[in-house]
């Protein structure tokens, strides 16, 4: 820290230096603002990019037979929707509210490693753009579900490749990240800011950084065996050879529960950040936050085989990852004790970010009881490949992830900005989001239940009207996130006014980045701040 | 240290950490 400081107080040319004139300053910037927006900005593209998929689903889903797409397109388009949205649109908007707030959270002046930022977020454009030409490729997209199950995976035409080397591609960005991250977070504090009086947000990104770069060459040597298998006459997945395909699944869910963290630990992050400022509380439980976030992170590598239940796994085996599946409502339910208290008795006001954030607890913890539910191993024999856990896994990363993530646009766009957002709007946006979110998932539920499976572009006619209305809510909410997008040019153009530096009552108490004018400056804290706020004050 | 240098020092680590992890998947999936 100290010694970077030094560095520019020996070339006082650079003190006041501002962003490259033009396109240019967007290519190659080493800036973690700028290259934070360029997340950002990447992210809400893919959103909108994996939303079309989404729609393009619910319509075929709309009535029973096929309506508008062919089966194969219908598969591609569940599995790169997936893909876009997991490795394009919500890692990819969590790193950039890293980039974006962690130096300024813990005093920094810039990442530790800016050109490596620069070079993971092209990284990530590359990746995304190869995965998404695999949709004009003889054959067609991948189409075998996000999962890339063998031997199913290995029927893709001429996008096989190509996929996988877009896999290799977003890998390799992601740890690049989280070393970054790492990196900074260890290295750049500001003098005083101890590793527990750093913002629950900061935490949060530490683990699940470590996360990444344990889980993102798992994987990597997952999809590296299935180019092998295809290409050069290897056998690790293929029965006929003396493989096992069931070992992909072992491998891959050893990624892949993880990886469901990796989107929902920084989650958490923020809903800690925002929810103590519109309570005007500190967190309650801060150390039992850091202590659940990293149980669950522990836990997080020993339950992978839950996804695999019916694959035949001996009972031992069945009960063993049964019981340590439970074990993560323990954690997790701290968490939600913890967001409950701190409102508990609060000054609360309603603002758009903290309505955003209540939803997320209410509806996170649906998603959480029907996960507890799935990790009863028998009963998981009814729910397993249906739409109950299409249902499931969509409360947790929409009205969680995707939900926190509006919540934290709408809570540091003002810093971003120097502008207010539309208040009014804001509250709109929310509620159509989070009735229509419910129209949309919540009936998905009752099809699981009855059996309707999952990845078919066709069903059973006594499916059809729970379809219909759940298609009804997906076109709802897909066009209400236009809002947002209105939103964040008319903040951009000015919005409803300037605002101050602490933007939140009384913000600056909890955390450094309000301490900074709005907008933030190019450069923020090149001489190491002097007061240290935390969120448990 | 300066900071640089532990900055640098940090990625060459996690790289290398990262690296084994990749070798180890592949080496276990083949010993199966």
């Amino acid at each position: 820290m100290s010694a970077v400081v030094a560095e520019h107080d020996d070339h006082h040319d650079h003190h006041d230096h501002g962003p490259e004139k033009g396109i240019l300053r967007w290519i190659i910037t080493t800036n973690h603002k700028d290259i934070g927006t360029l997340y950002l900005v990447f992210a809400l593209i893919m959103f909108f990019v994996g939303g079309t998929m989404a729609l393009i689903i619910r319509s075929e889903l709309f009535e029973p037979g096929l309506q508008f797409v062919d089966p194969n397109f219908f598969n591609s388009m569940t599995t790169m929707h997936a893909l876009v949205m997991v490795f394009g649109a919500v890692m990819p908007a969590f790193v950039g509210l890293a980039n974006w707030m962690i130096p300024m959270m813990i005093g920094a002046p810039d990442m530790a490693l800016p050109r490596m930022n620069n070079m993971s977020f092209w990284m990530l454009v590359a990746g995304v753009l190869l995965l998404a030409s695999t949709l004009f490729m003889e054959g067609g997209a991948p189409a075998a579900g996000w999962t890339l199950y063998p031997p199913l995976v290995l029927q893709t035409g001429k996008a096989f490749p190509f996929a996988i080397f877009s896999v290799h591609m977003l890998g390799i960005s992601s740890i690049m990240g989280a070393i970054n991250v790492i990196a900074t977070i260890f290295n750049m504090r500001a003098p005083g800011m101890t590793l527990m009086k750093m913002p629950l947000f900061v935490w949060t990104w530490l683990i699940t950084a470590f996360l990444l770069i344990a889980i993102m060459p798992v994987f990597a040597g997952a999809v590296t065996m299935l180019l092998t298998d295809r290409f050069f006459d290897t056998s690790f997945f293929d029965a006929a050879g003396g493989g096992d395909p069931v070992l992909y699944q072992h491998i891959f869910w050893f990624f892949g529960h993880p990886e469901v963290y990796v989107m929902i630990l920084p989650t958490f992050g923020v809903a800690s950040t925002i929810i103590p400022v519109f309570a005007r509380k500190p967190l309650f439980g801060y150390a039992s936050m850091v202590y659940a976030t990293g149980a669950i992170a522990f836990l997080s590598f020993i339950v992978w085989a839950h996804h695999m239940f019916t694959v035949g796994l001996p009972v031992a085996g069945e009960l063993y990852f049964m019981y340590a599946t439970m074990l993560i409502a323990i954690p997790t339910g701290v968490k939600v004790f913890n967001w409950t208290a701190t409102m508990w008795k609060g000054s609360m006001t309603f603002e758009t970010p903290m309505l955003f954030s209540i939803a997320f607890v209410v509806l996170f913890t649906m998603g959480g009881f029907t996960g507890l539910m799935m990790s009863v191993a028998p009963s998981d024999f009814q729910y397993h490949d249906t739409y109950f856990i299409v249902a499931h896994f969509h409360y947790t990363l929409v009205p969680a992830s995707i939900f926190i993530l509006m919540a934290a646009g709408y809570y540091w766009l003002p810093k971003w900005t120097g502008n207010m957002y539309n208040e009014k709007i804001g509250q709109l946006h929310f509620w159509l989001s989070a009735i229509s979110v419910n129209i949309l998932f919540f009936p998905q539920h009752f099809l699981g239940l009855a059996g309707m499976p999952r990845r078919i572009p066709d069903y059973a006619i006594q499916f059809a009207d729970w379809n219909m209305v759940s298609s009804i809510g997906a076109f709802i909410y897909g066009f209400s996130q236009l809002l947002f997008v209105y939103i964040v040019i008319d903040t951009i153009r000015g919005g409803t006014g300037k605002v101050t530096a602490e933007v939140w009552e009384d913000a600056s108490k909890h955390s450094l980045e309000w301490t900074v004018p709005s907008p933030a400056p190019y450069h923020t804290f090149t001489t190491p701040p002097e007061i240290i706020p935390t969120e448990h004050f | 240290m300066d900071t640089k240098k532990k900055n640098i020092l940090t990625a060459v680590i996690l790289i290398a950490v990262a690296l084994t992890i990749y070798v180890m998947a592949v080496m276990k999936a083949m010993s199966q």
